[in-house]
């Protein structure tokens, strides 16, 4: 129960589908969603196969809760090895089309091998078709689901595709769904590209069923209480995830200028109050926020562009309600590219959105190459004529497009901050680690975050561990390496049911246990819920050392270890990862080289 | 004494009502402490926020003993996620 008990596997190359049982003995170690898919993949594929080569697996997962009551139980993951970092990718994504994949019927979806065209998947319950996509190629993710659920004449079809970045090898292309949710990072897009498929289109009548109806209806009451009670949900249901652009101003912890400074002067002009403030035209950023399928928290912002900015300007079809700006969309076409122009970044949203590229990834390449710019090092000839200066909304706005549609410059930006850097001969000017670029958020201010950048297995991500209390409590290192482990596990664990990582603010692992334990078969206490994320975290660094990876790779660049911040209440700080890092590897029961050893893969049962 | 309070997120709703936005010029008294100018604002005494003064972090523990002084920016935020 709560596991649909069934796989989908398309063999691209062959094209053939057929439809297979679930490992449930799996299923009872990883759970569902990233964990379930991080086994399969671990089974399936060798790490050191080239990320956009056809012996690369890309599996769409849901999690035994995706579909059901559970509050923003819409959630699904891409999990495959990431061209952007060589690591194992997990990215996953809201809207409603992971639980329409469930509603077909399927756990995990399994794409293998490289069609010989273009082509999308149709599923319809147990209707699947491998079809030519010809037509959509070349087009953008918004063109591509409405010609989909045209062709199909079925509105209710939910489409998650990718933009000409994907097609085109961009190592931060994402996969899009609902025309503006994402599995955002890692470049699973890309892969999607380079196995010549164009969109996965699903619909499905068949509901899902849980273990015990009565208990786990009961614990959902609770539960939904728990969200609508807390007052830091009601923060991202009234601000949105924005409202920490404020906080990270006044912290020093927002990245601004390619992370030479830690504070922005223009916040004012792109934090939630802007969105929601009149300009002197009366215009208004903010419409409205927008939920997620069987969401009750509603993060999502819904906006619009100024009819008078000069991006839409002769550009009526931009000109419409579409995702607004968030705190990782405003730092990454704001403070890190020194832009304050709140209908640029808006517009740069719409760009990632309709294109299908990760808009941190993007900003942070485009930060690189404005401080290469400065430096003389990258010239005007080959930015296509646009002054590619830290704060010129131009350079935003016109690369974001150039970089979706692969022209120009948009080119080399669609390389990813580490290769272009490394391109220009200064690698020192990469931020990120494992060639994935940072989020929105300074390790020198927040060092439990640099450990959590250091160790990810998907490369620098904000959202494998939570270490925000403890980070705002104290600013050396100290004791920050067990809640970064800690909170890496219980975020595994969450990421492996089909549930949001919001949710995390008003619920703990027991409240994701309890409702698992009610959904599904097995007796899930909480102690057996993290220990099954420590199991997933530990298989995804199985699969990176595999790859190649070592304790080498978890460093941060030497901007943040040997530059003091400049400002903010961190002023003259730098990361102490030396200091965290061997006693996370000792908690972790990792050797000196950031290998798990014998003893923790067995008391792991892997 | 006047400072400048700012607040993150919601607490603006605390804020008295000549406000500018999330901003707030406040007369206190002389010696006010951030603990004792979060009670005079009615924050909710069960919440855990941050408090900066004049980009310093200003741990708990230290609220009820700092004091404020003429010209002092104040950051009171609630606990927040990333995003």
């Amino acid at each position: 129960m709560s596991w649909q008990r069934k796989i989908l596997r398309v063999d691209l190359t062959n094209g053939t589908t057929h439809v297979e049982p679930l490992n449930m003995e799996w299923a009872q170690q990883f759970l569902g969603e990233r964990g379930l898919a991080t086994k399969y993949l671990w089974e399936m594929m060798d790490p050191n196969a080239d990320p956009m080569g056809p012996d690369n697996v890309l599996i769409f997962a849901t999690g035994p809760l995706t579909g059901t009551m559970a509050s923003t139980s819409g959630r699904y993951a891409v999990v495959t090895k990431g061209p952007l970092t060589g690591a194992i990718a997990c990215s996953n994504s809201g809207g409603k089309f992971g639980a329409e994949l469930k509603f077909a019927g399927y756990d995990l979806l399994i794409l293998q091998g490289k069609a010989p065209e273009p082509s999308y998947l149709y599923i319809n319950d147990d209707d699947v078709q491998i079809l030519p996509a010809g037509e959509l190629w070349g087009t953008t993710v918004w063109h591509t689901e409405e010609t989909l659920k045209q062709r199909h004449r079925d509105p209710q079809i939910k489409v998650a595709s990718i933009g000409v970045a994907g097609e085109r090898g961009v190592y931060y292309a994402c996969v899009v769904n609902d025309l503006h949710r994402a599995a955002g990072r890692s470049g699973v897009g890309a892969v999607m590209g380079s196995k010549n498929l164009k969109a996965v289109a699903a619909r499905g009548t068949k509901g899902v069923r849980v273990k015990d109806p009565k208990r786990f209806m009961q614990v959902v009451k609770e539960t939904h209480a728990l969200l609508a009670e807390n007052a830091g949900v009601r923060e991202m249901t009234e601000l949105g995830t924005n409202a920490m652009i404020d906080v990270m101003q006044d912290f020093g912890g927002l990245p601004t200028r390619n992370f030479n400074e830690v504070q922005f002067a223009g916040v004012d002009k792109i934090d939630p109050a802007a969105m929601m403030t009149p300009k002197p035209n009366g215009h208004t950023n903010l419409i409205t926020n927008k939920a997620c399928f069987g969401c009750t928290i509603a993060c999502g912002r819904i906006a619009h562009i100024d009819p008078e900015h000069f991006t839409v300007v002769n550009r009526k079809e931009y000109i419409h309600a579409s995702g607004g700006l968030e705190y990782e969309t405003a730092y990454a076409f704001g403070p890190v590219v020194g832009v304050d122009d709140i209908d640029a970044l808006t517009f740069a949203g719409f760009m990632m959105n309709e294109h299908g590229m990760d808009p941190i990834s993007f900003g942070v390449t485009l930060a690189a190459a404005m401080e290469l710019y400065e430096m003389g090092v990258i010239t005007k000839a080959e930015t296509d004529g646009i002054e590619l200066k830290f704060g010129n909304p131009e350079a935003l706005t016109v690369m974001a497009e150039k970089t979706g549609k692969q022209e120009g410059f948009g080119q080399v930006l669609g390389l990813g901050s580490k290769r272009l850097c490394e391109k220009y001969g200064h690698p020192e000017l990469f931020m990120g680690v494992k060639g994935q670029e940072f989020a929105g958020y300074d390790s020198r201010a927040l060092q439990g975050m640099g450990l959590g950048y250091a160790t990810s297995n998907r490369g620098a991500c904000h959202l494998k561990h939570d270490t925000f209390a403890e980070d705002m409590e104290d600013q050396t290192g100290k004791g920050k390496a067990q809640p970064c482990k800690d909170s890496q596990d219980a975020t595994a664990a969450l990421d492996s049911t089909g549930v949001c990582l919001f949710t995390a603010g008003a619920w703990g692992s027991e409240h994701l246990a309890r409702q698992v334990d009610a959904a599904c078969e097995g007796e899930w206490p909480t102690e057996r819920f993290l220990e099954t994320g420590e199991r997933v975290w530990t298989l995804e660094r199985m699969f990176n050392v595999r790859a190649g990876f070592s304790a080498k790779d978890d460093t941060l660049p030497e901007r943040l270890l040997k530059v003091p911040a400049p400002s903010g209440t961190a002023k003259g700080r730098v990361s102490e990862l030396d200091k965290m890092l061997p006693e996370y590897y000792t908690l972790r029961g990792w050797t000196r080289d950031g290998v798990p050893s014998e003893q923790t893969l067995h008391r792991l049962g892997l | 004494m006047r400072v400048t309070v700012k607040t993150g997120g919601l607490l603006y709703e605390y804020l008295p009502p000549e406000r500018t936005g999330n901003r707030a010029t406040l007369e206190l008294a002389e010696g006010t402490t951030p603990l004792a100018l979060m009670q005079q604002l009615r924050l909710p005494q069960d919440g855990t926020y941050l408090v900066i003064v004049n980009d310093e972090l200003v741990p708990e523990e230290q609220r009820g003993e700092r004091r404020l002084a003429e010209g002092d920016r104040v950051s009171i935020n609630p606990p927040l996620k990333g995003g």
